[in-house]
């Protein structure tokens, strides 16, 4: 991919070496740990396990679309991903409308201190997801909890909340992160801007609501399509909370629904519910990405 | 552009706001920090009491401090395997993390900044692995290790985690918006080697155009997001007096390519150097254009130090046309695209860099490093 480089001959010629030693490491690496994983993980999606009789030897045969058509009549699955879809229709939305109400009051001379706050929002981060999901799940356990005058009369981890609870346990730690890329999008906003919008009258609100935001439009994009991803690809925090909630299933989320089935092992079945996540996955965000991209331009 | 005094940011808008707007953001910003830190302070309390108190005490304050005989037990826990566990996690995070951010950022930097057949598809690829749950790679490469016999070593960890498309995509878009061609051209003329150069320009930014005034001088003129990791704090330069205050600010990293003293490291000894080296503002005239106050200070000593010029030669090879109308070309170019970059684009770089402190401070590194081999300089502004 990296010798064969011709478009500017004084260019491409001479530094061919220097292209080989840059894209080299890399490409190796990637070949070896994603593309070979996936190509991998793609050829074991179209086999099948086929057995002689009953109780034969177990063989694994060439099935064609079999896995994928079980994928499809699977309905834990798509439950699954009804559930994160309806849950990221909610969370995501609030999580970066929070990271964007603090970037913007960080970014307001109404704060003082700002160097406290932004340490205090971002600590949650540094936070490993399973040891996040571990503490909240005591914080919301109706005996152990230092608020058991709301846990105890509100459970928060039944069937009908525990989608939710776990929401909360994500915004809590991605808010801090999320702020900080909305916040640093914001500290590059030339100054001149600002004084201009005064000198017209604009009052903070103002400033923040015609100036800042559409400036930090990209971020915004960046972050939500960073977090669309994530909410697809949640594994930790429902993992964690089937050990308190009888309520989270194996088959929660469709990360959850291929780590069991791997572990049945129904190798070839998990392996195409990853292949179906992942052009999920890619068509959302990418959808995301032109429809913000087309209004951006506009 | 003129610079005479580098004002003091106040961030946001006006200085002079009602009390009642003050309380109720100061009211959000306290709302928000007790739902930030509440569950960190009960995550603490609970690490300092034992295991009956745990149950019985009042959960958000302290019963019997028994933090340094929990932390104890852990230590002491199956012979002491939790340190074992720590320092594998400081394994793959120091080492995983350094070679991850080189080989992404040098794979980024020829894909923004090398044109070659399937460069966009290259980058399509990389990109789409960003999308690939990690749960699809986990039971492939599993597998594939097995058959290696390489799990349960330390390779079936860190190697796959050396791959990372995402800093890729990152590294890409900070390359190309963050290092004009002309900076590469210049060093390219001036001699640098394609590899070593890279990594000069990794650090680096051109502020401003500052660079194109005086492409003939300098390889490189280098703007650079940085939390702060030892460099000389603003103003230090300009007064030759070091300040304490390490705040985040735009560094301006230059190098010439003379042997070197002893740069870089050390805010004292830079502002020290420069203060020497500089005799006064407003004196630098280089190419046709005219930084002057404290810019012109610093980029002053750079254009004295009697390296030798040899761009002008190679310009004339690779463009047939005179070193000095070329020149003036780009600076009109770079004005051009700095103006846009800040309307428009919003700083792209800024916002990426300050994301990934870590990548920052690989780079500050680089720099460091850098500076002990060759000429190095540093300022903020």
């Amino acid at each position: 991919m990296a010798s064969d480089t011709v478009v500017t001959p004084s260019r491409a010629v001479r530094h061919r070496t220097a292209l080989a030693v840059f894209l080299l490491p890399f490409g190796v690496l990637f070949a070896l740990f994603y593309v070979i994983p996936i190509l991998y993980a793609v050829y074991q999606s179209l086999l099948t396990v086929e057995r002689e009789g009953t109780f034969g030897p177990a063989v694994q045969v060439f099935g064609g679309l079999t896995q994928y058509i079980a994928v499809f009549q699977n309905e834990p699955f798509w439950a699954s991903i009804v559930r994160v879809l309806s849950f990221g229709a909610v969370q995501v939305p609030i999580m970066l409308g929070v990271a964007l109400a603090l970037a913007l009051l960080l970014d307001s001379p109404l704060v003082r201190g700002t160097r406290f706050f932004r340490l205090a929002f971002f600590a949650p981060y540094a936070v490993p997801a399973v040891i996040a999901a571990i503490m909240w799940g005591f914080l919301y356990s109706p005996n152990l909890s230092p608020f058991t005058a709301v846990t105890s009369t509100f459970d928060f981890l039944s069937a009908e909340t525990v989608l939710w609870s776990i929401a909360n346990v994500v915004t809590w730690v991605y808010v801090g992160y999320n702020m900080l890329i909305i916040y640093s999008a914001l500290l590059s906003i030339p100054q001149e801007i600002y004084e201009a919008a005064r000198l017209d009258g604009a009052n903070q609100l103002r400033i923040a609501w015609s100036i800042k935001i559409p400036l930090v439009a990209p971020a915004l994009v960046l972050t939500g399509i960073f977090s669309i991803i994530g909410t697809l690809q949640l594994l930790a925090e429902p993992q964690v909370f089937a050990s308190f909630s009888s309520a989270v299933t194996s088959t929660f989320t469709p990360n959850l629904t291929i780590y069991s089935t791997a572990s049945v092992p129904n190798m070839s079945l998990a392996a195409a519910m990853s292949v179906v996540l992942a052009v999920a996955t890619f068509v959302l965000s990418f959808t995301v990405l032109k429809l913000t991209q087309r209004r951006a331009t506009l | 552009m003129t610079m005479t005094s580098i004002p003091v940011r106040r961030r946001g808008g006006a200085t002079r706001e009602s009390a009642v707007s003050r309380t109720i953001a100061m009211a959000v910003m306290l709302v928000a920090t007790l739902y930030f830190l509440t569950p960190l302070w009960w995550l603490f309390v609970a690490a300092t009491k034992t295991r009956s108190d745990f149950t019985t005490t009042a959960p958000l304050w302290f019963a019997d401090f028994a933090l340094f005989d929990n932390v104890a037990a852990l230590i002491g826990y199956r012979d002491g395997v939790f340190l074992r566990w720590l320092l594998n996690s400081a394994l793959y995070a120091g080492v995983g993390a350094l070679l991850a951010t080189l080989i992404a950022a040098m794979a980024g930097y020829a894909i923004a900044k090398y044109t070659f057949r399937g460069r966009e598809t290259l980058f399509n690829v990389v990109l789409g692995g960003v999308l690939v749950p990690a749960t699809a790679l986990a039971l492939p490469l599993f597998l594939i290790f097995s058959q290696a016999g390489a799990t349960n070593t330390i390779w079936a960890v860190l190697l796959p985690s050396l791959v990372s498309p995402f800093g890729v995509y990152l590294s890409r878009i900070y390359a190309s918006a963050s290092v004009p061609d002309e900076i590469i051209e210049a060093a390219r003329i001036d001699g640098a080697g394609e590899v070593r150069r890279r990594f000069d320009r990794r650090a680096g930014y051109d502020d401003d155009g500052a660079a194109s005034r005086r492409a003939r001088h300098v390889c490189l003129v280098v703007r650079f997001v940085v939390f702060g990791f030892g460099f000389p704090p603003r103003g230090s330069l300009a007064d030759g007096r070091p300040r304490s205050s390490a705040g985040s600010g735009r560094v301006l990293v230059a190098f010439d390519r003379q042997p070197l003293r002893h740069v870089g490291q050390q805010g004292a000894d830079l502002g020290r150097r420069h203060r020497v080296a500089h005799p006064g503002p407003g004196e630098c005239r280089v190419g046709d254009a005219e930084p002057t106050g404290d810019f012109a200070a610093r980029v002053r000593p750079l254009a004295t130090e009697g390296h030798q010029p040899r761009g002008r030669v190679g310009l004339q090879r690779l463009h047939g046309i005179p070193g000095d109308r070329r020149r003036a070309e780009l600076v009109g170019r770079r004005r051009q695209e700095h103006a846009e970059l800040v309307g428009r684009r919003l700083g792209a770089q800024q916002l990426l860099l300050r994301r990934f402190r870590l990548l920052a401070a690989v780079f500050a590194r680089l720099v460091g490093h850098a500076s002990r081999v060759r000429g190095c300089r540093v300022a903020r502004v």
